[in-house]
């Protein structure tokens, strides 16, 4: 029993191994676009904690408990934005081919995505409500705003053919 | 029989190395993907896969009985590992009775195959030993401070000089209780039945850390595992001062009749403390590679035999019927870490933090072999570390009121 255990297991090495080898291209490929794996995603999440942290001044007690809770509402939203760019495709790539009714459904389920995204920053601000104090959590709000805007500011700077596309008619 | 057996494992492998890119185009158009619903990614833990080397210089051995010292001639260790661990089930909630606490349970996949080989100049065969585990382990955090670990591994070792005689198997566990006070400090205590210093022990784990995980300096201490010193001058480099420990214990076969006696299987257990500098360079967050050197002292390798042992009344731990002690010596490690796979968010979120370093400090197999904290988003702060940051990175985040 236990040689045939270990025999297997010689050979779950080797897959092992060849795994690490092989698959490392096609991670390299498919994480590009991904924002939890992708370097960029990765650095502003980072500078994005560092921002509002140090916008709101943060105590390590509210630290501890606003991040887990806020994390997880971004990932649910995360969701919901990509159901909306998934639905926005169909529209660009469909706009001469679907029918109106398939085209009206869409426009619907625009407005149902866009609900259903204020329904996880409703929920988000019930929960926050009960780990920050009302001035830190009207400043979120504003923080996250800023943030966007220094992001914007940054990526004009530092790349400004990058940095100008959001702007330009598609 | 054998060898096609290895041939296709082989085959599939480079099969692997070549398919999977090209499936990867063939399904990532995104013009023609048709869209699906989009799902909740539930774990916060990347499948991880780490590949570690580790050896040491030879040097002579100073033992208790001087025919095995001639006989053994100089020693030196290598060692190669590959460890793997992935998420099975992972369980998000919001508890408490204002329910902000987000507790998280992880039930992970571990798998370990490793080779130690005590190289001595006196043998005419070198052994070569073997280890595989397959490990369930789970991490429960909760109430925003506490962290519950617990790790069983059954392991099956052996010495390939004489595979069906030394086969055995035997059961590595650990249970640790994390808490954190704050970012800046956490303490540890558990317990854990292994093998790391040579023979079999239950010993206690006592630990703490001060300074952030993700912050520019932090220290650890970690009995019986590591004492370390990390300074993160920049998200991409991690320098890492440290001293640990590292060891094992296993049958080795007695062709050699290094023990004088009937026994056809006798055991080897060695110990040392590697102490010296690591740097972790993390090119992206999905891998990250290490260089380490420096000094192995108080290095012991003991000989065991269970005939000996009973004779000795039994004793657990083993009786060693020889005792050891390998000179100090150079020792080089390097190893390479990768994740993959999508993950929840845990930028900011320490206790998470905790539980990462907490996976990594107990490496599957229970071998000491850290695969690195790639998984801890650094802190960042500087302007310039935004360089890299395409329009792609932000695009959710911009809206057309940003742009007036």
């Amino acid at each position: 029993m236990i040689r045939a255990i270990n025999k297997t297991m010689r050979h779950v090495y080797y897959i092992l191994l060849l795994l690490l080898i092989g698959v490392a291209p096609l991670n390299a490929q498919t994480s590009g676009g991904d924002k939890p794996t992708s370097s960029g995603a990765e650095r502003v999440q980072a500078l994005k904690v560092a921002f509002i942290t140090k916008a709101l001044n943060l105590t390590s007690d509210e630290a501890e408990k606003f991040w887990p809770i806020y994390n997880e509402y971004q990932d649910k939203r995360d969701v919901v934005r990509k159901e909306l760019q998934a639905n926005r495709q169909k529209v660009k790539d469909g706009a001469e081919t679907l029918s109106a009714d398939e085209l009206m459904k869409l426009a619907d389920q625009e407005m149902t995505l866009r609900q259903q995204d204020l329904d996880l920053q409703k929920e988000m601000h019930e929960k926050l409500k009960k780990v920050l104090p009302a001035k830190k959590l009207a400043q979120l709000y504003v923080a996250e705003e800023d943030f966007k805007k220094e992001l914007l500011k940054m990526l004009k700077e530092d790349n400004p053919k990058e940095g100008t596309e959001p702007v330009k008619p598609k | 029989m054998k060898m096609t057996l290895q041939k296709i494992t082989y085959l599939l492998g480079f099969c692997w190395m070549f398919l999977l890119p090209a499936l990867a185009f063939a399904t990532g158009s995104d013009s023609l993907k048709k869209a699906e619903k989009e799902r909740e990614v539930r774990n916060y833990i990347r499948p991880t896969l780490s590949f570690s080397f580790f050896a040491t210089g030879a040097r002579p051995i100073k033992g208790n009985v001087p025919v095995l010292n001639n006989r053994l001639g100089d020693y030196q260790f290598k060692q190669s590992s590959l460890s793997f661990y992935a998420p099975l089930y992972t369980r998000t909630r919001f508890t408490g009775t204002d329910s902000t606490h987000v507790n998280t349970f992880h039930l992970l996949f571990t798998l370990n195959a490793l080779t130690d080989r005590p190289e001595f100049s006196g043998l005419e065969k070198q052994h070569k030993l073997y280890k595989v585990g397959i490990g369930l382990r789970t991490i429960w955090t909760f109430k925003s401070k506490f962290i519950m670990f617990a790790d069983v591994t059954p392991i099956a070792t052996g010495d390939k000089y004489d595979k069906q005689s030394t086969a055995r198997t035997r059961l590595g566990a650990t249970l640790v209780f994390n808490y954190m006070h704050n970012p800046n400090f956490s303490v540890r205590l558990g317990v854990t039945k292994n093998f790391l210093f040579g023979n079999r022990f239950v010993m206690p784990m006592v630990g703490f850390r001060i300074g952030r995980l993700d912050g520019p300096v932090y220290f650890q201490f970690q009995f019986p595992r590591h004492t370390s010193l990390t300074i993160q001058p920049s998200p991409k480099f991690a320098i890492n001062i440290y001293s640990r420990s590292y060891g094992g214990l296993y049958n080795l076969s007695n062709e050699d009749s290094l023990y004088i006696g009937n026994d056809s299987v006798i055991q080897f257990g060695h110990f040392g403390m590697a102490n010296g500098v690591r740097l972790d360079f993390r090119p992206n967050p999905n891998f990250n590679f290490f260089l380490s050197g420096g000094f192995a002292t108080r290095n012991y390798m003991w000989l065991y035999s269970y005939s000996f042992n009973r004779q000795n009344n039994n004793l657990n731990p083993l009786a060693p019927f020889y005792k050891g002690r390998p000179d100090g010596t150079l020792f080089l490690q390097a190893g390479i870490t990768w994740r993959f796979g999508k993950a929840k968010r845990s930028t900011g979120n320490y206790l998470m933090y905790d539980a990462f370093d907490l996976n990594n400090t107990m490496d599957p197999g229970d071998n000491n072999n850290n695969p690195g904290n790639g998984n801890i988003t650094p802190e960042m702060k500087k302007k310039q570390e935004m360089e890299k940051v395409q329009y792609k990175d932000v695009e959710d985040l911009v809206d057309e009121a940003d742009l007036y």
